[in-house]
């Protein structure tokens, strides 16, 4: 890879890994961090992009899931990374912006759960991409994705009332 | 909520752009850096994998040269090594085991008696435990199983290469790795009815020789009176709820609640008259029983009389001790046991299967009917419960099992307590001897014995003083409560929760 095909990847890229990685650890920092060290794994195992299977966003998506993932086990070292727990943590409604309870919910999802809602619904890729950057078959990201949606209807459930309508 | 407001929600969440300033990394010279001043953080159990992995490792390559292709050629799985733990995991073992699978071939549905780390060396692994959707583990990757999890696949991914994988397991001493599900759920009777749950008030019993019924780690209740020692297995009393019996100091209803994982023995009497139990009906999802006699009900995990004749009215708690057979034995080898009867003793083996492995392991949740109003432990982590005075203390087998000994004062006594580990068995007595407050610590990591630091007398784990000044006393005991939290909690509200760091610090 040449400089400047990586720094084209980077421009193009960097928002959207960012974005992920900020959803995913709620924190700049780490964002940044796991930002940096993607573009850093590129850069040092080029041949392991491989465009037969997949778009480059998918694929650095898929570092930087690796890497959030590293990076919420850190933070949770006793709690299984499984997507077995079905029903998400409880989450404070009282307090934030609308904005703010609705990421405070999807980062309460089951990391598994909550890494496909934010490649599918935030981010905009398909099943299929999602599937191939979380490592996982279709049936299961769809499956995880389904369940995350039903965990975040019930928890932003009593934001309905407070939603102003729109005309 | 449909999926419109759902999704007009979701939008609400905006994330920032990289910072503008943000510029690619490119330093490759951190790894050097990082030998110098950078940190490794490390899970035990990763520690312990790795530092077995290593002996391992080392011992092959000092052994002789590698083996040729043919020599290697494929393995079986199985168990590579296995050294009891000692300290805070005594009474538990690290097995080491290789797993190779040949394409197409998958491990029927099974479970594993403790945790499992495991790496996968070659190949790509497909698992998936608790009927959940299968994961994929590639090679250098690395699996993770909690305790009790049902494994309901385990094969190598690819059609045409074999999945070799090593992996370490942390099980309770000299037990099998493997449990096969179905066996698990009813071993020898798949079909076998449930019988009536009905209290046994003639029981039956016979000689440690002939309970041939009884596995080592069965837990059972064990009381003495005079030279009279008797046991009553947990997977027995579970199917009746209470057995009435005599013993030389008097009648006692020897009672389990299967809900609460409760095992009590009261003195089946109350001012002068004697008492049959029979289940009548659950309250705060614990058994109540209603005596023959006077029809009043008996709340199980109190003793308290809560409606009829005798209300407001408590049965006094007669010492016994919940431990293994192979303990209880060792300890009384002309015990008697309680004699299962027909129909029952089939059932016995899947009932002490799920008596052991909640103890060990408490199943998520209280259960239904439960007030489980103190969520500071989990609802079904099993706790010895003490009461002394006004003051009560849950002792959480967790805890204890770090522990091993505690110096306590409940109610304004001096009290120890003992917790051998590989037995789960607890004892608790009052710390006084000879006008003396004594402090104990363990003499051995099993807690089989422990010494007194004010006169350096070796006692056993059941108050006896066996060795030193004190030789022969006999320290009183103070009866524990082992059962779930949420049973234990509910009925001694805002009761103190011991924990082995304040006690170590």
């Amino acid at each position: 890879m040449t400089d400047a095909e990586f720094q084209t990847a980077f421009d193009q890229h960097k928002d959207a890994v960012y974005r992920f990685a900020w959803r995913m650890s709620g924190s700049a920092a780490a964002a940044e961090d796991i930002t940096q060290n993607v573009f850093v794994s590129l850069l040092r195992y080029p041949e392991r992009f491989d465009p037969a299977r997949g778009t480059a966003r998918v694929f650095l998506l898929g570092i930087a899931r690796n890497l959030a993932l590293k990076h919420w086990r850190t933070e949770h070292r006793f709690e299984p990374l499984d997507d077995e727990a079905m029903v998400a943590e409880p989450v404070d409604l009282d307090r934030g912006q609308v904005g703010d309870i609705v990421g405070r919910a999807v980062r309460a999802l089951p990391p598994l759960q909550c890494e496909v809602v934010i490649l599918v619904e935030y981010e905009g890729l398909t099943l299929a991409e999602a599937a191939r950057a979380v490592d996982a078959d279709v049936g299961t990201v769809k499956s995880r994705l389904h369940r995350a949606r039903e965990n975040l209807r019930r928890t932003l459930a009593p934001l309905r009332s407070r939603q102003p309508t729109t005309t | 909520m449909d999926d419109q407001e759902l999704n007009q929600l979701l939008r609400e969440w905006k994330a920032p752009n990289a910072p503008p300033d943000m510029r690619p990394r490119r330093a490759r010279g951190s790894r050097l850096r990082w030998l110098v001043s950078g940190t490794l953080l490390v899970p035990v159990p990763v520690a312990l994998a790795a530092l077995l992995l290593i002996a391992l490792w080392t011992a092959a390559t000092r052994l002789g040269p590698m083996p040729t292709r043919e020599e290697s050629a494929p393995r079986r799985s199985g168990e590579i090594a296995r050294y009891p733990l000692t300290g805070a995991l005594a009474g538990y073992d690290a097995v080491l085991v290789e797993l190779n699978f040949q394409p197409g071939v998958s491990v029927p549905e099974h479970r594993h008696p403790g945790p499992i780390i495991g790496y996968v060396v070659n190949g790509r692994m497909r698992t998936a435990i608790n009927h959940q959707p299968d994961q994929i583990v590639p090679a250098g990757g690395t699996f993770f199983e909690p305790h009790g999890a049902l494994h309901t696949l385990f094969s190598s991914a690819e059609p045409d290469t074999p999945v070799h994988a090593v992996a370490v397991l942390v099980v309770p001493n000299g037990s099998p790795l493997t449990e096969r599900a179905a066996a698990t759920r009813e071993p020898q009777t798949p079909q076998a009815p449930p019988m009536p749950y009905t209290a046994i008030h003639h029981p039956e019993f016979v000689a440690a020789s002939e309970a041939a019924f009884l596995q080592d780690d069965d837990i059972l209740l064990g009381v003495t009176s005079g030279h009279v020692a008797k046991a009553y297995p947990a997977g027995d009393l579970s199917q009746h709820g209470s057995v009435f019996d005599e013993l030389p100091d008097g009648p006692i209803s020897v009672t389990w609640c299967g809900v609460c994982n409760t095992g009590l023995v009261f003195r089946a009497e109350v001012k002068g008259r004697t008492l049959h139990f029979q289940y009548d009906r659950m309250v705060a999802a614990n058994e109540v029983q209603k005596d023959l006699e006077t029809g009043t009900s008996w709340q199980q995990a109190t003793g308290e009389a809560i409606d009829g004749p005798l209300k407001g009215t408590r049965l006094t708690l007669y010492p016994a001790v919940r431990t293994t057979w192979a303990e209880w034995r060792k300890r009384y080898p002309h015990t008697l046991v309680l004699k299962p009867m027909p129909g029952y003793a089939e059932l016995m083996p899947s009932r002490r299967r799920r008596i052991k492995d909640v103890t060990r392991v408490g199943p998520e949740g209280a259960p239904k009917g439960a007030l489980a109003l103190d969520t500071r432990l989990p609802a079904r982590e099993t706790v010895a419960g003490l009461e002394v005075g006004r003051e009560t203390v849950a002792y959480p087998f967790s805890e204890l099992r770090i522990a091993r000994v505690v110096n306590d004062r409940v109610g304004g006594l001096p009290i120890l307590i003992v917790h051998q580990p590989s037995s789960d068995t607890t004892t608790a007595f009052d710390a006084r001897a000879n006008g003396k407050i004594l402090t104990f610590q363990t003499a051995t990591d099993d807690a089989s014995s422990v010494i007194d630091l004010e006169t350096r007398s070796t006692w056993n784990a059941y108050g006896l003083c066996l060795e030193g000044p004190l030789k022969g006393t006999q320290l009183k005991h103070v009866t524990l409560v082992p059962q779930f939290w949420f049973a234990w909690s509910q009925f001694h509200q805002g009761t103190r929760i011991f924990t082995a760091l304040k006690e170590k610090s």
